[in-house]
């Protein structure tokens, strides 16, 4: 069924719509969970009340395809996980001064299937995993990021060079290749 | 959302559905607990409602009430303070006795107790302003001497009330008081009887002016 449709049952109240929809997103939702809390059981309820808030404010979306009602749930999800793990505490991060930035080799990434750059983000503390999630995979920028986690420009720079030198030491660590073409 | 932005290496993180060599969610589990908490919201959010339009109807009827309360005041203020201020009685400034001819009481009809109809009247009678008391005899208007009272008309039925209920206070006398007067009492008593022992001859004496007198009138 067509999801411009779909979202108009839902929003009319129509629990089967609703659950066509839930359907359709809701393994993707759970992996974008699972990125940002690690941790299974969090990332399921964290998941649903993001589900919640999506069928609750319906009526506030205007469908523009989808892809954008995709990245909106998405939105939503990064959102709860982000205020998940605000209320945790878990964001104590110390200012630092900004770090140079260091060049990340996309050749090796893009040889690396998503399973395996899933796992080596999430092998990350959680302060740097967060920051490379929004910065490096969801595209958002330094001001941004500072704003979103209540940190300064230069803790958010510092702290996803960090993330960049953590995991390019698990690359090489996995992937023999990499390590090969570094030495090289 | 900047999803247009994302690097290429990690798009496919997005169309990721589950890990390779784990399960995948429970849907129908999980769409179970949707549920519930979708139902739950809508429950919590009705009952917040109906506290909220309750509490509003309540701060609007004692609001209303508060400045109806205030109104009267205001509208009863000019006449009550009239009222207050104007003495009924004339203001004296010197010493001077004012007689009151009525004992100033509320106006209520009482009507006579049956035992009292059989001894005074026939019919029955709606005596207004009186007093009854208990011996069941209409008392005489009471006109006592009252020195110049500034006090306002509505506090002296309280007053007069006071006054009928005030008992007499019985005098303190002393043992040896008594006993002479009980010898006092005992010769009076002796008296009387030796007065009706003898011959009485004052009521003849006493009809005697008036005999005169008529014999006068006639001729």
């Amino acid at each position: 069924m067509d999801q411009h449709i779909l979202l108009k049952e839902a929003n009319n109240g129509s629990a089967a719509a609703q659950k066509c929809l839930f359907d359709l997103y809701a393994d993707k939702m759970m992996m974008v969970c699972r990125r940002y809390l690690r941790n299974r059981e969090d990332a399921e309820e964290i998941m649903l009340d993001g589900f919640c808030k999506f069928f609750k404010n319906l009526s506030s979306f205007t469908y523009n395809g989808d892809a954008a009602l995709q990245s909106w749930i998405k939105k939503i999800m990064i959102n709860e996980c982000l205020m998940f793990l605000r209320k945790k505490n878990v964001f104590n991060l110390v200012a630092e001064t900004a770090a140079d930035d260091i060049p990340f080799a996309d050749d090796t990434l893009n040889s690396l299937s998503a399973t395996e750059i899933f796992n080596l983000i999430v092998a990350l503390p959680t302060g740097y995993c967060t920051v490379f999630n929004l910065f490096v995979i969801e595209g958002f920028e330094h001001k941004e990021i500072a704003a979103m986690l209540n940190i300064t420009e230069g803790t958010s720079k510092s702290q996803l060079s960090k993330a960049k030198t953590l995991l390019q030491k698990l690359l090489i660590k996995n992937s023999p290749e990499y390590a090969i073409r570094k030495t090289k | 959302m900047p999803y247009e932005k994302q690097n290429r290496p990690f798009a496919g993180l997005d169309e990721l559905t589950h890990l390779p060599g784990e399960n995948g969610i429970d849907k129908t589990l999980l769409w179970h607990k949707l549920e519930l908490r979708l139902e739950s919201k809508e429950k919590r959010s009705k009952a917040l409602w109906y506290w909220a339009t309750a509490a509003i109807l309540l701060c609007i009827v004692s609001f209303s009430l508060l400045i109806n309360n205030d109104q009267e005041v205001i509208n009863a203020s000019p006449s009550g303070l009239a009222k207050i201020n104007d003495p009924l009685i004339p203001v004296a400034k010197d010493n001077f006795m004012v007689k009151n001819t009525l004992p100033i009481t509320t106006k209520r009809k009482i009507v006579i107790a049956p035992s009292l109809e059989k001894q005074s009247f026939t019919t029955k009678k709606i005596i207004e302003p009186a007093v009854v008391m208990r011996s069941n005899k209409i008392v005489p208007a009471i006109t006592p001497l009252i020195t110049h009272d500034p006090a306002p008309v509505v506090d002296t039925p309280i007053a007069m009330n006071n006054i009928a209920v005030v008992k007499k206070k019985l005098a303190v006398v002393h043992n040896n008081e008594l006993v002479q007067e009980d010898k006092q009492t005992e010769e009076t008593i002796n008296k009387v009887r030796s007065a009706y022992t003898k011959p009485n001859k004052a009521p003849k004496d006493q009809y005697a002016g008036t005999i005169n007198l008529r014999i006068q009138l006639k001729n």
